[in-house]
C-alpha cells in the first residue's frame, strides 16, 4: 500500500460513512456528511499534490494492493501506477471534487437526501481516482464501471422526478453500448498480448500486426465514444442535466466524462500502431461543431453548457485523433476547471432564480449576484478562447495541431466551432446577466448572492481557469515522459496567423452574441422565423432528432419488437412445452388406468406378457 | 413298448386337458381333467417313476378334482350364467400362450445330450433322500398341510 | 423318449394351462387351469429327475403335490366363501378393485 492507496480509499471511507448513515439512520451522522467529504477528499487532495511533486522530480510511483484475479493465464491485482499523467488526474479529480463538495454543502443543503448526495460523491470520486491510479485493464474496467454506477445514481438523484429516472437509466445505458466494446477490447488485448497488465501490454504493442491493433483499438475506442458522450453515443449527456448541479458540475464536466480521453492517452500506444485515429478525428470534430451547432438554440441554461461540454470533448477527441494526445490533455486539464466554474456558477444562478432554469425568463441578474457573474464571465471567457485565459492556449494548441498535421478540413470546423463556441457562450451570458429583467423580482425570494460556501468554489476554479493557460509548456514537457504527441513544427508566422483567425473569429462570435442579444439591434427571430432558415433551426433546436430516430430504432424496433418475439416463445414454445409434459404425464394416467380391469384373468394375462419379455430379454439381449 | 405307452397317454392328457379348459360345463370339465391326470400318472409310470405316479392319480385325482367337484355340487349351477366369450381375450390368450410354448421348446432343445433312463423307482427309493436329506421341508410341507386345513375352515365357515 | 419329448408334453399341458387362466371367466375353471400348470412343472420335474439319474426330482414333485392340494383347498374355501356372498362365480363380478 502506498500514497496512491491512501488518496483512493480516503473518499471510499466518506463513502462508507455517510451511507451507513443514511442506512442505518444514525442521528450524529445526520446533515453532517459533509464533514467526511470534505475532510477525506481535501487530504486526498493535499496527498494529489505531495504525488505531484514527487513525480515531477522524474519518480514514477508503483504500488500494488492486493490480488483479484490469479486464473488461468490471467493474473492481476489492484493496485497504483503514478506517472505523469496520472498525477495531473489525480491533481484535477481531487480538486474540482473538493470544491464541488463545498459547494454542495449549501446548494443541497434543504434537500432530503443530503447525506445520500453525500455518499454518492464519495463513491464517484473513490471510482474515478481507481479508474485513473490503475496499472492494468482490469481495474481502470472497475474503475469505468464504478464511475458509471455512480452517474446512475447521481443522475437520479432525485429519483420520484420521472424525467430524472428515465435520465439515469438512458445514461446507463447508452454507457453500456460502449461499455460492450470496451469488453471486447479488453479481451481482445488479454487475447493478442496475454496480459492486462499497461506496462507489459504497451511494451509488446510494437510487435503486434497493425491490424490487430486497429481492431482493439477501435473496440477500446467504442467504450470511450459511449463514456465521453461522443456522437453517436452523445443524447444522454444533456438528459443528464437532469441531477443536480453539483454533480454536472463534477462528472459531466469535468471528471467523468473526461475518462474516455484519458483512457485514450493512456492506450496511445495501442492506438499509434493502428489506423483508428482519423476515426477518432472524425468523430471528435463531428462532435465539436454539430454540438455547438445545436447549443446555440437551447433555452436551458443547463442544457446549453451541457451541449458546451459535448462540443469541448469532441475538441480533446480531435486533438486525439491527430495524434496530438499531449494537447487533448491540456485541454482536459483546462476545461475541468472552467467548465466546473460555469456549472456551479449557473447553479448559483438557479439557485437565486427558485429553480428556474430557462434563460428567457432571466435576465440583469448581474446586479444581484456580482461574484457569480464575474467568475462566470471569467469561465466564458475561458471557454470561448480570449487570451489570455486558460481556453485559449489549450484550444489553439488543438487547432494548430490539426493544421500542422495536413488535416484542413478537421482545422476548418474546429475553428467554426470556435465562432459557434462564442456566439452560444455569449449569447448565455448576455440573455442571464444583462438587458432586462424578465422575471417578476417581487416573486424570487432568494434573489441574491448566494453563501459562501457557494462562490468561494467558485472563486478558486476562476483561478486556474484565469492562470493555467500559461503551464501550456511546463505541462507538455511534463507530460511527454508518459503520452507522446505527435505534431508537426510549423513556421512561427504561420503558427501566429492561426491564433490570429481562432481570436478574430472568437471575437466576432462575442460582438454578434452582444448585436443580436445585448444592444439587440437584429432580434433572434429574425433567423428562427424566416422560411429559408426555420427548417435549419427546427433541425438545431430538436437536436437532429437524434432522440427520436434512436428511440424509434432501438427502443420501439428492437426492444418493443424482439419483446414481442420473446412474449410469443414464451408463452407458446416454453409454456407449451411444460404445459405439453403435464398433459402427456395426465394422458399417460388416463390411459394406463385402463389396465386396472379388476377381472384375474387381464392380471394372469400381463403375468405372461412380463414373463415373455424377461425371457426375450434374457435370450436376445 | 414303453415309448408307446408313453406318447399315448402323453397325447391323451393332453388332450383331457384341452377339453377340461374349453368346455361350457363346469362338471365335464373337471371329469376331463380328472382323466387327464390320470393319464399324466400313467406317464409318470411309463417313464419309471412309479411312485409319484401313484401319489398323482391319489392326491390330484382322488382328493384335489374330489374336492373341487363336491364344492361345485354345493353351488347352484343354473345360477352360473352365460359366460362371456371376449375374441380379445382369445387373442390375448392364445398369442402368449403360443410364444411361451415356443419359449419352452427353445429351452429344450438345448438339452441335446443324455437319455432318459427308466430306473423304476419306488417308495423305498424315494424315501431315502425324503427322510434324509429332504427332512426338514417335508416337516415344513407338513405344517403348511395343517394351516392350509386350519385356513380353509376358517374361510369357508358360515358367517353365524 | 428323449428329453426333448418331455419338454413337449410340458410346454403343452403349460401352454393350455396359460390359455385356460387367461380367457375362462369361471372361476372354478380357473382353478382347473391352475392346476394344469402346476402338473407341467410336475412333469419336467421327473423327467429332468429321470435324466440326471437321481432322486432329487421326484422328492420335489412330492413337495410340489402336497402344497398344490393346500393351495387347492384354500383357494376353494375362497371361492365358497365369496360364491356365498355374490352368488356368482364370474370372474367379473368380482372387479372392486377396478380403476
Amino acid at each position: 500500500m502506498g500514497v496512491g492507496f491512501l488518496i483512493a480509499v480516503l473518499p471510499l471511507i466518506s463513502f462508507l460513512l455517510a451511507g451507513f448513515g443514511v442506512l442505518f439512520r444514525w442521528k450524529s451522522f445526520r446533515h453532517r456528511s459533509h464533514y467526511f467529504g470534505l475532510i477525506t477528499v481535501g487530504i486526498s487532495l493535499i496527498l494529489s499534490f505531495y504525488v505531484l511533486f514527487r513525480v515531477m522530480k522524474g519518480e514514477i510511483l508503483s504500488e500494488e494492493w492486493f490480488n483479484w484475479v490469479i486464473s488461468g493465464g490471467l493474473s492481476a491485482s489492484f493496485g497504483a501506477y503514478i506517472d505523469s499523467l496520472t498525477a495531473i488526474m489525480l491533481v484535477v479529480v481531487t480538486f474540482v471534487s473538493f470544491f464541488v463538495h463545498m459547494y454542495s454543502i449549501g446548494y443541497m443543503h434543504d434537500d432530503p437526501g443530503y447525506d445520500r448526495f453525500f455518499a454518492y460523491l464519495g463513491l464517484f470520486t473513490f471510482s474515478m481516482l481507481v479508474l485513473v491510479l490503475s496499472p492494468n485493464f482490469l481495474q481502470l474496467f472497475f474503475g469505468w464501471e464504478a464511475v458509471g454506477l455512480s452517474s446512475y445514481l447521481l443522475i437520479g438523484f432525485w429519483f420520484k422526478r420521472k424525467r430524472a429516472a428515465d435520465a439515469a437509466i438512458k445514461a446507463f445505458i447508452m454507457n453500456r453500448v460502449g461499455d460492450f466494446l470496451f469488453i471486447l477490447g479488453i479481451v481482445a488485448v488479454f487475447w493478442v498480448f496475454g496480459t492486462l497488465d499497461f506496462h507489459k501490454v504497451f511494451s509488446q504493442a510494437g510487435a503486434v500486426s497493425a491490424a490487430t491493433l486497429s481492431l482493439i483499438s477501435f473496440l477500446l475506442l467504442g467504450g470511450a465514444v459511449g463514456k465521453s458522450a461522443q456522437f453517436p453515443l452523445h443524447t444522454w449527456l444533456p438528459d443528464a442535466m437532469e441531477g443536480p448541479t453539483p454533480i454536472s458540475a463534477l462528472i459531466h464536466a469535468a471528471t467523468m466524462v473526461a475518462a474516455g480521453v484519458f483512457m485514450v492517452a493512456r492506450c496511445a500506444p495501442i492506438f499509434d500502431g493502428g489506423y483508428v485515429l482519423p476515426i477518432v478525428g472524425v468523430i471528435g470534430v463531428i462532435t465539436a461543431f454539430g454540438a455547438a451547432t445545436i447549443g446555440l438554440t437551447q433555452f436551458d441554461i443547463k442544457r446549453v453548457l451541457a451541449y458546451s461540454t459535448l462540443s469541448q470533448l469532441g475538441y480533446m477527441f480531435a486533438a486525439l485523433g491527430v495524434g496530438a494526445y499531449v494537447y487533448a490533455m491540456f485541454h482536459l486539464f483546462t476545461h475541468a476547471f472552467f467548465k466546473a466554474l460555469l456549472f456551479l456558477g449557473s447553479g448559483n444562478v438557479i439557485h437565486a432564480m427558485s429553480g428556474e432554469q430557462d434563460i428567457r425568463k432571466m435576465g440583469g441578474l448581474y446586479k444581484y449576484m456580482k461574484i457569480t457573474a464575474t467568475c462566470f464571465i471569467i469561465g466564458t471567457l475561458a471557454l470561448v478562447g480570449i487570451p489570455p485565459f486558460a481556453g485559449f492556449f489549450s484550444k489553439d494548441k488543438i487547432i494548430s495541431a490539426a493544421f500542422a498535421n495536413g488535416h484542413l478540413i478537421f482545422w476548418f470546423f474546429l475553428v467554426g466551432g470556435a465562432l459557434l463556441t462564442a456566439l452560444y457562450m455569449g449569447r448565455l451570458v448576455f440573455m442571464v446577466f444583462f438587458g432586462e429583467e424578465r422575471f417578476d423580482a417581487r416573486e424570487m425570494k432568494h434573489l441574491h448572492e448566494s453563501p459562501a460556501v457557494m462562490t468561494v468554489p467558485l472563486i478558486f476554479l476562476a483561478i486556474p481557469s484565469v492562470f493555467a493557460g500559461f503551464l501550456g509548456s511546463w505541462f507538455e514537457e511534463f507530460l511527454k515522459s508518459s503520452v507522446p504527441n505527435h505534431v508537426r513544427e510549423i513556421p512561427h508566422s504561420t503558427e501566429l496567423l492561426l491564433i490570429t483567425i481562432t481570436v478574430s473569429l472568437a471575437l466576432l462570435g462575442l460582438f454578434i452574441a452582444a448585436v443580436i442579444y445585448y444592444w439587440r439591434k437584429i432580434s433572434p427571430e429574425v433567423f428562427t422565423e424566416n422560411p429559408v432558415l426555420r427548417p435549419i433551426y427546427l433541425l438545431l433546436y430538436n437536436k437532429y432528432y437524434f432522440d427520436e430516430i434512436y428511440n424509434f430504432i432501438f427502443v420501439r424496433g428492437v426492444a418493443f419488437g424482439l419483446g414481442r418475439i420473446y412474449t410469443f416463445f414464451d408463452k407458446y414454445v416454453i409454456d407449451g412445452i411444460v404445459n405439453g409434459v403435464a398433459y402427456f404425464t395426465s394422458w399417460c394416467g388416463e390411459v394406463l388406468r385402463l389396465t386396472q380391469t379388476g377381472v384375474v384373468n387381464n392380471y394372469v394375462a400381463y403375468f405372461g406378457i412380463g414373463v415373455i419379455t424377461v425371457i426375450l430379454l434374457l435370450l436376445f439381449v | 413298448m414303453r415309448e408307446v405307452f408313453f406318447y399315448l397317454f402323453a397325447f391323451l392328457s393332453v388332450a383331457f386337458a384341452v377339453i377340461s379348459v374349453t368346455h361350457k360345463n363346469v362338471i365335464k370339465g373337471g371329469v376331463s381333467l380328472l382323466a387327464s391326470f390320470v393319464s399324466l400318472g400313467a406317464v409318470y409310470f411309463t417313464a419309471g417313476a412309479e411312485f409319484i405316479g401313484i401319489v398323482q392319480v391319489i392326491v390330484y385325482g382322488g382328493a384335489i378334482v374330489v374336492l373341487y367337484l363336491f364344492a361345485l355340487m354345493t353351488m347352484d349351477l343354473r345360477s352360473f350364467g352365460r359366460e362371456p366369450l371376449r375374441v380379445i381375450s382369445l387373442a390375448a390368450g392364445g398369442t402368449i400362450s403360443l410364444i411361451i410354448f415356443l419359449s419352452v421348446l427353445y429351452g429344450g432343445l438345448k438339452f441335446t445330450s443324455g437319455s432318459i433312463r427308466t430306473a423304476i423307482s419306488g417308495a423305498g427309493d424315494i424315501a431315502l433322500p425324503l427322510f434324509y436329506k429332504f427332512l426338514l421341508p417335508f416337516e415344513v410341507v407338513s405344517v403348511l398341510l395343517l394351516v392350509a386345513t386350519v385356513g380353509a375352515v376358517a374361510i369357508g365357515r358360515r358367517e353365524e | 423318449m428323449t428329453p426333448f419329448d418331455f419338454f413337449i408334453l410340458s410346454g403343452l399341458l403349460f401352454s393350455v394351462g396359460l390359455f385356460g387362466v387367461i380367457v375362462r371367466r369361471n372361476v372354478i375353471s380357473l382353478f382347473f387351469s391352475l392346476e394344469l400348470l402346476l402338473n407341467s412343472a410336475n412333469v419336467l420335474l421327473v423327467g429332468f429327475s429321470k435324466l440326471h439319474g437321481n432322486l432329487f426330482g421326484e422328492v420335489f414333485v412330492f413337495f410340489v403335490l402336497a402344497v398344490a392340494a393346500a393351495e387347492a383347498a384354500v383357494g376353494l374355501a375362497v371361492v365358497v366363501a365369496l360364491y356365498r356372498y355374490r352368488k356368482s362365480v364370474n370372474t367379473e363380478d368380482f372387479s372392486l378393485l377396478r380403476w
